[in-house]
């Protein structure tokens, strides 16, 4: 631009003053000759007239030609507040955007750059004239070949524009301030560049916010990855202790069916102590039947040599032999019912059934009430109501056994005078419950707990293994789900017996 | 082996027992060999130590097993009055415990049951023998 050059506008509003001004004079000079030459015949008052008609022209001329430059001024500083208005809002509207814009005359070699592109410097605006040498120096150093070489690049290739990213350090404050810089080439109509014209932004902050957001990204990259490496390692974590669970689980398996394995064994060893305890009980009632037997089979005898006898001295009769054939019949009898008795006995139970126990108790009693009375031992048998369970019975009558047989026992082994054993059968609560009471002086404190383990025995080698108790505990409790306990009286012992 | 008949000295017997239809054959069984001798019966062991107090008998045939008093305590208490008493002890017992027991009184007899009346005979006849030696 050439600020001091008159354009075409201002010699338009000149002409027009000089035109009004010429017209004036003109029409001044014509008509007032005219006017005076008809007013005024005489040469010598026309020549004094023309004087003050002179003077007047030029007070009426010079009044025309201030008005029309007044005018013009007026119009002209109107339009020059008009532009400095809009320079100050694009001077306003640079800063706030912090952009600044710049122009160089190429063939004058004069740099103008706008305020703000001073304060992006960090200097004042305007404080000296703008070189390209000046911009040069406040370009970052590492930056400041390729920004040469931008620019300089850009005339020598004739590009019309070019545009560049770059650092400065401001003057000072030596702060690093990042710059956006766009450029555009102006030719002549011979092509030739005659003016540049760029702006330059300052983009500093969206350069360090879009660092911060790369910053964050690569941190976020690297919590990722840290995240990634934690559930990778969680998962690895968790496949171990899937893989332990697994071993785990393997081996409880292996527990498991060591343990059924055990357990079979176990049961084996049960029937096996069921087996030898059913043999003992079986063993005990032989004892008993042997007892039983013995003395009918004594009479037996004696009756049968009664007849050899008396046949023999003289005193055989009918009578004697018909009485001594009716006694024998009744002793065979009574020997017949003492087998089935036994036969009964050692029966299994194949299934459970309801029976009652009053009826067992005395089944029970009678198989051997005779070898209890012969040792001397006081039985009392007492029931209450009718008590009834389900189970099996012939199993529960040699659980009583067994308890009865022990009360024996411990009669025979203590010689106890006054022997008595008492058993009571009542219903309580819904459960049949029995009691044998002994008086043969009651179990031993330190041996009382252990009476119901298999293979405890107090009795002499030979008189037993052990396994009587344990199994009236199997029976009562496994398998038919009561209960069977123990405690001593004032003077024996009192087993109970609750299903 | 004879018997020498004494009927200045008849000799008693005492059965203790307390199977009834043991006794009652017994009873009439020992007089047909031994006819002239005195025959009690005891059902139990107490009664046996009142009625040895009463007839004091040579010989005693007893039970071991029976309520109440049993045969061996029955036969101690009855040797405590009478040391001369015979003992023939029936027992259903052939084990040796109640040998062990036997041999605490000193019993002179034993038989098993059921009784061979052979045995009983022999065992009696051996014990009148016996009395008589003493009372020589």
């Amino acid at each position: 631009m050439e600020p001091h050059l008159l354009n075409t506008k201002d010699r338009l509003v000149i002409l027009k003053i000089v035109a009004i001004y010429a017209c004036f004079s003109s029409l001044w000079i014509y008509f007032s000759d005219k006017i005076l030459g008809t007013l005024f015949i005489d040469p010598e008052t026309i020549v004094r007239i023309s004087l003050f008609k002179g003077l007047l022209f030029i007070i009426l001329t010079s009044f025309l030609l201030y008005q029309l430059i007044a005018r013009y001024i007026r119009k002209s500083k109107q339009k020059d507040q008009a532009l400095r208005e809009s320079e100050k809002r694009l001077n306003k509207a640079q800063e706030i955007a912090h952009l600044g814009s710049w122009e160089l005359d190429v063939a004058a070699n004069i740099l103008t750059w706008s305020d703000e592109v001073y304060r992006i410097f960090g200097l004042k605006p305007q404080e000296f004239k703008a070189t390209y040498e000046a911009f040069l120096e406040v370009v970052h150093p590492e930056d400041r070949p390729a920004v040469d070489a931008a620019y300089t690049g850009s005339l020598r290739e004739g590009k019309d524009d070019y545009e560049i990213e770059h650092r400065i350090i401001r003057k000072s404050t030596g702060e690093i301030r990042y710059l956006h810089e766009k450029c555009e080439h102006i030719r002549d109509h011979s092509g030739k560049i005659i003016r540049s014209v760029g702006m330059t932004h300052d983009i500093t902050e969206q350069k360090l916010a879009a660092e911060a957001v790369l910053k964050l990204n690569e941190e976020l990259e690297v919590r990722v990855s840290q995240r990634t490496n934690e559930l990778e390692e969680n998962r690895l974590k968790l496949e171990r202790q899937n893989e332990e669970l697994r071993e785990t689980y393997n081996r409880l398996e292996e527990e498991t069916s060591e343990r059924i394995r055990a357990m079979g064994e176990l049961r084996e060893k049960e029937h096996m102590m069921i087996h030898q305890s059913r043999m003992a009980a079986m063993g005990e009632m032989l004892g008993h039947i042997a007892h039983q037997w013995r003395q009918p089979l004594n009479v037996l005898g004696l009756k049968i040599q009664e007849l050899g006898l008396s046949y023999e001295y003289g005193s055989f009769s009918k009578e004697l032999l018909e009485k001594n054939i009716a006694g024998t019949m009744e002793i065979l009898k009574h020997l017949s019912q003492t087998i089935d008795d036994f036969r009964n006995f050692s029966a299994l139970d194949k299934e459970k059934s309801l029976f009652r126990i009053d009826q067992v108790v005395e089944k029970t009693i009678s198989l051997i009430k005779d070898n209890f009375l012969k040792q001397g031992i006081n039985m009392e048998v007492s029931s209450s109501g009718e008590p009834e369970i389900l189970g099996y019975p012939n199993e529960y009558s040699q659980v009583l056994l067994n308890i009865l047989i022990n009360a024996m026992d411990a009669f025979v082994e203590r010689r106890i005078d006054n022997a008595q054993v008492t058993v009571r059968s009542w219903e309580e609560d819904g459960r049949a419950v029995v009691t044998i009471t002994d008086n043969a002086g009651g179990i031993k404190d330190e041996i009382i707990d252990k009476i119901f383990d298999a293979y405890f025995t107090t009795k002499e080698l030979g008189k037993g293994v052990g396994v009587g108790l344990f199994m009236c505990k199997n029976i009562i409790e496994k398998n038919m789900g009561g209960r069977l306990t123990v405690h001593n009286t004032e003077n024996g012992a009192e087993f109970r017996i609750e299903i | 082996m004879e018997l020498i008949p004494d009927s200045n000295h008849p000799f008693t017997i005492l059965i203790v027992e307390d199977d009834k239809s043991a006794t009652e054959v017994l009873k009439r069984m020992i007089p047909l060999k031994f006819p002239d001798f005195q025959i009690y019966v005891a059902e139990n062991g107490k009664t046996g130590v009142e009625l040895s107090k009463n007839y004091a008998p040579d010989i005693v045939i007893t039970d071991i097993n029976m309520p109440g008093m049993d045969g061996i305590r029955m036969a101690e208490q009855i040797r405590t009055m009478r040391m001369a008493t015979k003992f023939i002890v029936i027992t259903g017992y052939s084990d040796k415990i109640h040998l062990d027991e036997f041999s605490r009184i000193d019993i002179n007899e034993y038989i098993l049951k059921p009784i061979d009346f052979k045995r009983l005979f022999s065992a009696i006849e051996k014990c009148i023998e016996e009395i008589h030696i003493e009372r020589l």
